[in-house]
């Protein structure tokens, strides 16, 4: 049983480093029935999923999304090259509509690409039109003042984990962070709270 | 096709680059002529082409271009070229030319008026 549901539209998902996000979006992605496209950044173990990288063709990608398989994409450690990676990875799951792709990209460390346009480019097209092509998005981020704007205001729900100094931020997202801080601390370590932009329900502990 | 060398492909695609390549070209392409204008004119003086089967009315001028014809396509004695001037010649017969009306000013080709 996941314990973040990812099937309300995209997400956003923002914690400190350590404080379980990225394990806890992981768990939930494996255990739910839609094909998954981890960009992982960081390098993070996944267990459970299938590795690939650029020497994959992108077909068997995409007919094992569409079969529901886990696929840890491990992307260039260099930069630059990443960058043409998730967007190259990002165009071709749209050339996939008439067959829908109907699996979920979830982006590690998401902020790291708001300097690079090709790939956010396609992660905002991804964020404005993604649901109609199929493409549910899932941002993972330890910085959500780095978080491009379209993402966060096409985002359905926030998972919000301990986070730090970003209060203001949050305020501008009308996320109510002290109700959130407060639920947090009582839950304990990895805990985390659920906002959909009117309701925040948690805390859950993973 | 791995998903590195598609990426390539479409990098190359977007921003080809140029090569190197033995033979240098030409900073800008030379504007050649068609062969067809340099075709020498057909043989002879324009006055024997007077009587040529295509000049119709034995003028000068329509003796030149007939020269000039033969040189850049032959002879001209295609067969469609003489069932396109019979009908041309046809309907030139069929065609009645009214008469002038009372009245009427009609010029002379050396540009005198009728009746002056």
């Amino acid at each position: 049983m996941p314990v973040i549901d990812f099937t309300g539209g995209h997400t956003t998902v923002i914690g400190i480093t350590r404080s379980g996000k990225t394990y806890a979006t992981q768990k939930s992605l494996a255990a739910q029935p839609k094909g998954v496209l981890f960009f992982n950044t960081q390098y993070e173990d996944l267990p459970g999923y299938t590795q690939a990288n650029k020497q994959n063709d992108f077909k068997q990608l995409a007919r094992a999304i569409q079969a529901g398989k886990k696929i840890n994409y491990l992307p260039s450690t260099v930069q630059k090259e990443a960058d043409v990676e998730l967007a190259y990875l990002v165009s071709c799951c749209y050339d996939y509509r008439d067959n829908l792709l109907n699996g979920i990209l979830a982006v590690d460390e998401v902020h790291l690409w708001n300097n690079h346009k090709r790939a956010l480019k396609e992660l905002i097209r991804v964020a404005t039109t993604g649901l109609r092509f199929g493409i549910t998005g899932v941002w993972i981020s330890q910085r959500p003042a780095l978080i491009d704007n379209t993402l966060m205001s096409q985002s359905n729900q926030f998972i919000i984990f301990d986070t730090n100094m970003e209060a203001s931020y949050f305020k501008r997202y009308g996320i109510p962070h002290e109700d959130i801080q407060a639920r947090i601390e009582q839950g304990g370590q990895y805990s985390f709270c659920r906002f959909d932009s009117k309701t925040v329900t948690g805390p859950v502990k993973v | 096709m791995s998903i590195e060398d598609e990426m390539y492909k479409e990098q190359e695609l977007e921003q080809p680059t140029p090569e190197a390549s033995e033979q240098m070209e030409p900073a800008r392409p030379s504007w050649k002529l068609p062969e067809w204008v340099k075709a020498q004119t057909g043989a002879g003086e324009i006055t024997d082409y007077l009587n040529h089967a295509l000049n119709f009315n034995h003028s000068r001028p329509l003796a030149q271009l007939i020269r000039g014809l033969t040189g850049m396509f032959g002879a001209m004695n295609y067969a469609v070229i003489d069932i396109g001037m019979g009908l041309l010649g046809m309907s030139r017969n069929k065609r009645p030319v009214p008469p002038p009306a009372p009245g009427d000013i009609a010029r002379t080709w050396e540009g005198s008026v009728a009746g002056d």
